[in-house]
């Protein structure tokens, strides 16, 4: 007995770009699986994401892809409460690996996973970032975000002075 | 900053982080600014709780020359928080990678930033409040509060916020810098108690300690604390506000006083329900006591613990790094034992503190080795020298070792005749002073002794004729035993003098003195020029003695044994009785000739021209003195050796060093003077010989005619009755029947 056809979607990013993606797949979106419960009679349209570009849509495909089938995580859970309690700066391998792309794409896969509330892409490119920042200095910081240091002097040299003993390592 | 961020957003005044829940009985409370006072008057002792009702406090500006002239910690030069420095270490060892710039944050949706932020450490939080004014505000601001309490959720490894103040306070206490928030100068440790850092003096300021008296209802509902948190730093410990008393904060008294007194006048003026509010308070208060009471303990441990762990990867790290250093050392030639010498982890040390080898753990750089390789060459060439000092040092014992054997061939009586170790030294210099490091077998030190027997025997006779060269008359040379009987010359030992009495103008004579016959022992332990003097005191105590000043040797006045007592020294009478001054000393012949010599000096005398005025004890008291003299044990006199074996033959060392010889080598436990230590007296070095002995303020000068043994024991007049009384019997005693007084000359 053959298995039954997963429905074909089709998306238009802001590029002009169109991509036909499972619907198993789009349904990692929470937006768009909204939108597909909300409309249904115009199917072979495609739908429009004015705020995603085709490189990145094409990221946060791969990124569905590879999880599609896992359950979506639940606000109300007990479970997703407790999970987010724990540490949860550990990214998995796969994940890592998909998430070692350039600053721009990163910033990017965030706000598109932010846009299409894909909630574990979210919680991957942000602890990301927070690995980032993890561990380093005020002054470290600033040089990492390029971020104006608008404390006076002798401010700044206090915060140097107890910043001294974390510095080693 | 852009002002399109949205953390820019924030106004200056929202400053503010919103309360945590409060405890159950004041839940029905609003944390509004109108009820601070309320809430002041139920948790006096909260410092957190000014938040709520005033601005933060500007982030107050620190001299550095505070610190390191601070009354208080004046050598500490840095605010150093070991919770911030071990929490950093964790995380930087755990960072995955390291990312040069990245300048896209700043357009970052807020959501998304908190989202981001959600994942820190709050260490990592905390310090983002540092890195930009806008930071700075969001973080800080009322609305972020939530994100507090979920970085703080999400790493329980950092202690818990207490219920009673914000996470921001927590935060400040955890990780802010370890300086006392009251003047700002000084370090200081978190208090769990009252949740603030003080130093030692403003702590004494603020708070009362246990010793005043305190109402007991006071003390239950006025949380106390006790300052024992020390800490260490590289290697320094700082004990702490080490207390045993439980502090109370005079205000938190004061207010509870106050309150209770309220009621107290309340209820004497008959107001209804003043009973209840009464009871209620002190409930609400004792439960709040006993909460911080639960708490406080477990904050400690943690901080202790946390103490304890950094400190532990801190010299692990360090010593990680000892042993980098030692093994490229090693691979570059330098010797692995030279190495290890203390200088080069000393300086090593100094280099981690002063910060240049630790920044650069992942690989120590090209600066850096500059330096240590400049010190390993020190202490390479210190260590070489050492050691070479250390192999000489040990070829000199096996030498000494070995003519100790070589003595030990003949009876300890003839031992004074053989030359000291420092003339046998010559022999052996070749042998010592060998440029290759091997040490010599004890064979070969033998064979060196014996090819010189005929040396060390004839020695003494050598250096006679060599005393005798420089005495007045020539004729010393064809008879010298017509010549021995001389006392008035006395020799002076040139090397003591220079050693033992330094004077400025070159008159210290007698610091070293002899007569000829014990000149000869002397010179056999110590080199040296000897000069010949003629003392007039000597002919003057010869004359006093009645013995004729050509024919009586030194000897013969020592075995005569007299004592003098100076008459420009006598006591003091003063109205409360006798003052022992030195006045009071009695002086063999030897010691009156030194005192006479480097006491007695004046303008118009010649030095050494000097007789002294002083006089002779009689015979019984002389008895009595020497009765009362002991041998000088002091550490400085280096004039006894061990009489069990000939260990100290050579070289006599203190009574100290010899008693523990005797002890360790020969197993004795009471050590009897003569019988396991001998005294060398010949030796001397020191002032005086025997030791003067001091007359106490009531004379000892009457003994019992009725005991058999009646010249034992001498009594004071008052003694010698009692003494009589009770153990014979005798009501009334009677001089020279049961008692006799021992007349003590002075005059």
């Amino acid at each position: 007995m053959a298995a039954p056809a997963t429905q074909q979607i089709k998306i238009r990013c802001n590029d002009e770009k169109e991509f036909t993606v499972d619907r198993d797949v789009l349904e990692r979106s929470v937006l768009i699986k909204n939108m597909l419960e909300d409309v249904t009679e115009q199917q072979d349209a495609p739908i429009p994401l004015p705020n995603v570009s085709g490189p990145v849509m094409a990221k946060v495909l791969e990124y569905c892809t590879h999880h599609r089938g896992e359950p979506l995580p639940s606000a109300d859970t007990e479970q997703s409460q407790d999970e987010t309690r724990k540490r949860t700066t550990d990214i998995s391998e796969w994940d890592q690996k998909f998430i070692t792309v350039d600053q721009e794409m990163l910033f990017e896969i965030i706000l598109a996973a932010n846009y299409l509330d894909i909630k574990s892409l979210l919680d991957v490119g942000c602890k990301t970032v927070a690995n980032m920042i993890k561990g380093k200095t005020p002054e470290e910081i600033r040089k990492l975000f390029n971020i104006v240091n608008d404390f006076t002097p002798e401010e700044e040299a206090q915060i140097k002075k107890e910043n001294e003993w974390a510095e080693d390592r | 900053m852009d002002d399109s961020l949205p953390f820019n957003n924030v106004l200056e005044g929202e400053t503010l982080i919103e309360p945590r829940a409060s405890p159950s009985h004041i839940q029905s409370r609003k944390p509004t600014y109108k009820i601070e006072r309320d809430w002041l008057l139920v948790l006096p002792f909260f410092r957190a709780g000014i938040e709520f009702g005033t601005p933060p406090k500007p982030k107050p500006r620190v001299d550095p020359s505070y610190f390191r002239h601070s009354e208080y910690d004046c050598d500490i030069n840095h605010t150093f928080n070991f919770v911030k420095a071990f929490v950093m270490l964790d995380l930087r060892q755990n960072r995955r990678r390291d990312v040069k710039s990245f300048p896209v944050i700043k357009d970052f949706p807020s959501e998304i930033l908190f989202e981001i932020f959600g994942h820190l450490h709050p260490v990592d939080l905390y310090h983002l409040g540092f890195v930009s004014q806008g930071l700075r505000r969001m973080i800080r601001s009322k609305s972020s509060f939530p994100l507090w309490r979920l970085v703080w959720q999400r790493n329980p490894d950092i202690a818990e916020c207490p219920p009673n103040i914000s996470y921001l306070r927590w935060a400040d206490l955890l990780f802010g810098e370890a300086i006392c928030e009251s003047c700002e100068r000084c370090i200081a440790q978190p208090d769990f108690t009252f949740m603030f850092r003080y130093c030692s003096k403003c702590f004494s300021d603020a708070f009362f300690p246990e010793e005043y008296d305190l109402d007991l209802q006071v003390k239950l509902l006025v949380p106390g604390t006790l300052r024992t948190m020390g800490y260490e730093l590289e290697g320094n410990r700082y004990p702490g506000q080490e207390s045993n008393w439980c502090h109370r904060r005079t205000v938190d008294i004061l207010t509870v006083q106050q309150a209770l007194r309220e009621f107290e006048d309340a209820w004497n003026a008959g107001i209804p329900d003043t009973q209840e509010q009464s009871t209620t308070f002190c409930t609400d208060r004792l439960n709040q006591v006993q909460d911080i009471l639960k708490r406080v303990p477990r904050y400690e441990r943690w901080l202790r613990r946390m103490y304890r762990q950094f400190w532990e990867q801190k010299s692990a790290q360090r010593r990680r790094l000892f042993w980098r250093i030692k093994k490229k050392l090693h691979r570059l030639g330098y010797s692995r034992r030279q190495m290890t010498y203390y200088l080069f982890d000393k300086a090593v040390l100094i280099l981690w503190k002063s910060q240049q080898v630790l920044r650069v753990n992942r690989g120590l750089i090209r600066q850096t080795w500059s330096i240590i390789l400049k010190v390993a060459d020190h202490c390479q060439e210190i260590g070489r020298q050492s050691e070479r000092l250390r192999l000489i040092s040990d070829r000199e014992d096996l030498f000494r070792q070995a003519y100790i054997r070589y003595r030990g061939q003949y009876p300890a009586s003839k031992w004074c005749t053989f030359p000291s170790f420092g003339e046998i030294f010559i022999l052996g210099e070749r042998l010592i002073n060998d440029p290759n490091n091997t040490l010599p077998t004890p064979e070969q030190c033998d064979t060196i002794l014996q090819s010189h027997s005929q040396f060390i025997e004839s020695w003494f006779n050598e250096k006679m004729v060599s005393i005798f060269q420089q005495f007045v008359d020539p004729r010393s040379l064809l008879s010298p035993a017509r010549f021995m009987n001389l006392a008035t010359f006395v020799f002076r030992c040139e090397l003591c003098m220079e050693d033992w009495h330094r004077l400025p103008d070159n008159t210290n004579l007698g610091a070293c003195m002899f007569g000829w016959t014990d000149l000869a022992r002397h010179l056999g332990y110590h080199q040296g020029d000897v000069k010949l003097h003629q003392v007039p005191v000597v002919r003057k105590i010869l004359f006093e003695l009645e013995l004729d000043p050509e024919t009586t040797s030194a000897d013969e006045l020592d075995r005569l044994n007299h004592r003098f007592v100076c008459r420009a020294l006598r006591c003091k009478v003063t109205p409360t009785g006798y003052r022992r001054e030195i006045g009071s000393l009695c002086f063999s012949w030897r010691t009156l000739v030194r005192h006479v010599l480097l006491d007695h000096k004046d303008s118009d005398i010649p030095d050494g021209s000097a007789t002294g005025d002083w006089c002779l004890l009689g015979p019984e008291a002389t008895e009595y003195v020497i009765r009362r003299e002991e041998p000088n044990i002091y550490y400085w006199d280096y004039t006894w050796a061990c009489n069990r074996c000939s260990r100290h033959a050579g070289n006599p060392v203190s009574r100290l060093v010899a008693v523990e010889h005797v002890q360790k080598v020969h197993k004795k436990r009471a050590i009897v003077n003569g019988r396991d230590v001998v005294h060398i007296p010949g030796n001397t070095n020191t002032l005086a010989r025997p030791f003067p002995v001091g007359i106490p303020v009531e004379p000892h000068n009457h003994i019992c005619m009725v005991c058999p043994q009646n010249v034992s024991r001498f009594y004071d007049i008052r003694a010698v009755t009692t003494h009589l009384h009770d153990k014979h019997g005798i009501q009334q005693s009677q001089e020279n029947i049961h008692r006799k007084e021992i007349p003590i000359i002075f005059d």
